[in-house]
Order: structure tokens, then sequence, then C-alpha cells
């Protein structure tokens, strides 16, 4: 499933993009090529992250998976619910599994995510 | 495809999970071949997984009693103690076509390395296609999660994974005997019933290769049957190798910077 209206990174990471900032999370495929989500370790808040850098880790059924910064720029908010309930990333991916927002450092960075057409082909192209 | 086949031999825990990890590093920059590794570990180590709580998890005065060495896995999953077994690793690009695709899929291929390799010794094992409900005590091996070995009910290899840096890690243990003593010792408990409890169920659900076989069977055997079957299962050539000056290098910073203070014991127990 891949939804319109957002950005999306080789890593298969999402970005909704609002102004200078936007909210990132992994996508329905990352989830469900993961499995169940077990514990998620969150940026902190107000660190600084570079495009393509890990942001933090996620474990799902015994597998410890980094996940990566789909632009650079400031952390200035986590999603706290999902240290109760990481099954939010599976749940919903794109909605209450959101993982972080971000403050833009350059948003020529956007050019290079994917569209919704793109990260569906790129799925195509790597049979998913 | 050719990869390597190194053997490390015995380490502690911390040059163990750094010399993993610098060959997954060096991999990620294309320094090295996929890789098979073997290891073993001296002395004993207790190793979390990456989300694994120290000081909710470990006795760190039981550990240093009993010279137990504390270390966290750059992979998920519980508590493993590491003595007489035999300890693998597959790192490879997550595009290898020996790990390609999702968690499961990766797993499901690399344990039929395992199935063939112990059954070159004779041993039948099947794969746990139900993971059931997510295992709750400390101790990894009480219970078998997806696609892990079983031999007669019991398990047997407890396999993680970590996903890096644009590669797979898988590391798995194999154990030689059953040493459910020390690990229930090193581990923490709400109650000495508990801890008792847990032992027991732990001892029903899992088994060594020695409890399998009925016999001990020396490590470069099961090491020679372990390659022989990855290399069947997944059509590799493996050809034996050693670790480079880059990869040596890497994991002796790792050890420093990351490994040794991995598992810190609280104030208390060190005395600081």
């Amino acid at each position: 499933m891949i939804m319109d209206g957002l950005l999306y990174s080789e890593d298969h990471e999402w970005i909704k993009v609002n102004g200078k900032s936007g909210r990132l999370g992994i996508t329905h495929y990352a989830q469900e090529a993961l499995g169940s989500v077990v514990f998620i370790e969150l940026p902190e808040e107000g660190s600084r992250v570079a495009a393509g850098e890990p942001l933090g880790v996620v474990e799902s059924v015994k597998a410890a998976s980094d996940y990566y910064a789909p632009v650079s720029g400031k952390i200035t908010a986590v999603n706290g619910e999902l240290l109760d309930s990481p099954g939010l990333i599976n749940e919903d991916p794109y909605g209450k599994g959101w993982i972080a927002e971000i403050e833009l450092e350059d948003p020529a960075e956007l050019d290079k995510l994917l569209s919704p057409e793109k990260y569906g082909e790129l799925l195509e192209k790597e049979g998913k | 495809m050719k990869w390597r086949l190194l053997n490390t031999g015995y380490g502690n825990g911390f040059e163990n999970m750094a010399i993993d990890e610098a060959i997954l590093m060096v991999h990620a920059r294309g320094g090295n071949p996929p890789t098979l590794r073997f290891y073993g570990w001296k002395p004993p180590a207790l190793s979390l997984g990456y989300f694994q709580n120290p000081e909710e998890t470990v006795d760190f005065k039981a550990c240093r009693r009993l010279g137990v060495d504390v270390v966290r896995r750059p992979t998920g999953g519980r508590a493993v103690l590491h003595d007489k077994e035999v300890t693998y690793s597959i790192i490879a690009r997550e595009d290898n076509p020996a790990v390609r695709g999702t968690v499961p899929e990766s797993y499901l291929r690399l344990s039929r390395g395992l199935i063939l390799g112990l059954g070159r010794l004779g041993v039948e094992v099947s794969c746990n296609g139900d993971g059931g409900p997510a295992p709750k005590g400390p101790a990894c091996f009480d219970s078998p999660a997806l696609y892990e070995l079983v031999a007669g009910g019991r398990k047997l290899a407890g396999n993680a994974q970590a996903r890096k840096h644009g590669c797979v890690i898988q590391h798995g243990a194999l154990p030689l005997v059953n040493d459910a003593g020390t690990l229930f010792a090193v581990l923490k408990f709400s109650s000495e019933a508990e801890r008792e409890e847990q032992r027991r169920r732990f001892t029903e659900r899992s088994a060594s290769l020695e409890e399998v076989m009925g016999r001990r069977v020396p490590p470069g055997r099961v090491i020679q049957a372990l390659a022989e079957g990855f290399a069947e299962a997944l059509g590799i050539d493996l050809e034996p190798g050693g670790m480079t000056e880059e990869e040596l290098l890497t994991a002796e910073r790792l050890v420093r910077e990351k490994y040794l203070n991995s598992c810190k014991p609280p104030a208390a127990v060190t005395g600081v």
C-alpha cells in the first residue's frame, strides 16, 4: 500500500511535508517486511540528523533493523506513543505509526525522494 | 557466488560482537566478500538483545562471581549464555540472494542451511513455522520463535538478525552442552520460585547438541557440517580466509568505543 501525498526514500521511509517541516515514518512495505514490531528506539528530540543516516532502530521478530532519515534536519517531535504501543507501526504505518517530525534543513533534498508512482515502480522492480 | 569462510576461534564476548559488526561495516563499503563466520566464546558471556535492559535482566554480581562477561548484541531477541557452543554469523548485503527479502523469508532460507548441516551430523530438525505469541521470559531459548530449529519438540538453535548500513547480519548459537544452571544464575527474577519455574520450563523446551545426539561432538566437526549445509542451501562457494587489516582495526575500535561499555553493571556492583 502506497499513500498519495507523501514522498518516499529508497530505504522505505516516508515523509509528509508541510511547509518547512515534515512528519516521517516507515512504509507499509517496510513494516510488512519486518513483521510484528516489538520495540522502537526513537531519535532524540532536538538532535540533528543527516539524510540517509540511521535515525533509530526497530525490533521485529528477532531482527533489529536501522531506519534512516529521508532528509537532513532537526528532530522537533517524536511519537512517544510508540514506546508503549510499537504495534501501531504495523497497524497504521502512515497514520498513528508516525515516528518523528523534522525541520527541513535543505528543502532541495526533497527532489531526491521518490513520488508515490516512483516508489511503486521501485517495489515492483525489486519484486516486492 | 564466492563467499569467505572465516573461523576466528575463541574470543571474549566484546571481541566477538565487535568482529561481527566490523565485518558488516567493511562489507557495506565493499571492502570484503560476503562472509560465513564461526566462533567460540572464552570466557563465557551472556549476550543481551539490542533492546533488553541490563539492569532489569542481569544479576551482575552473579556474573562476576561466575566469570561471565555481559555484552549487548547488535541483533534483536533475548538473553543467551554463550559457553560451550558453536556460533555462526552470516553477513551479506541486503540484495544478496542468500539474505534478500523480508525478515521471515531470509530466516527461512538461512534455516535451511542449518537443517542441512545438522542433517550431516545425523540430527533431524524441523523448522518451527508458527511463531505463536511473543515470548515473555528473559531467556532466549525458552521458546522457539518463527523458523527456529526444533529437535524432538525442543529448541536447538537460536538465531537473531540485524539490518544496518544496507546489510544483513544473522548470527545464531548451537549449544553443544546444556548449561541452564549458569544461565538462570546470572539472570534476574522476581523470586527464587520464579527462577526455578523459568529454569524448569527452559530445560523442558530447549536442547543441546549433546542431548539430541547422545554424545559430545567436537566443535570442528559441527563447524564443517554447518559450513557444508549453508553452502548447499544457499548455492555458494566458501573459500577459507582471514580477517582483513581494516576489519581488525575496526573491530579493535568497536571493542573500545562500543562493546566494552555496551552493558555496564550499575555502580553498586562495580564499587565505583
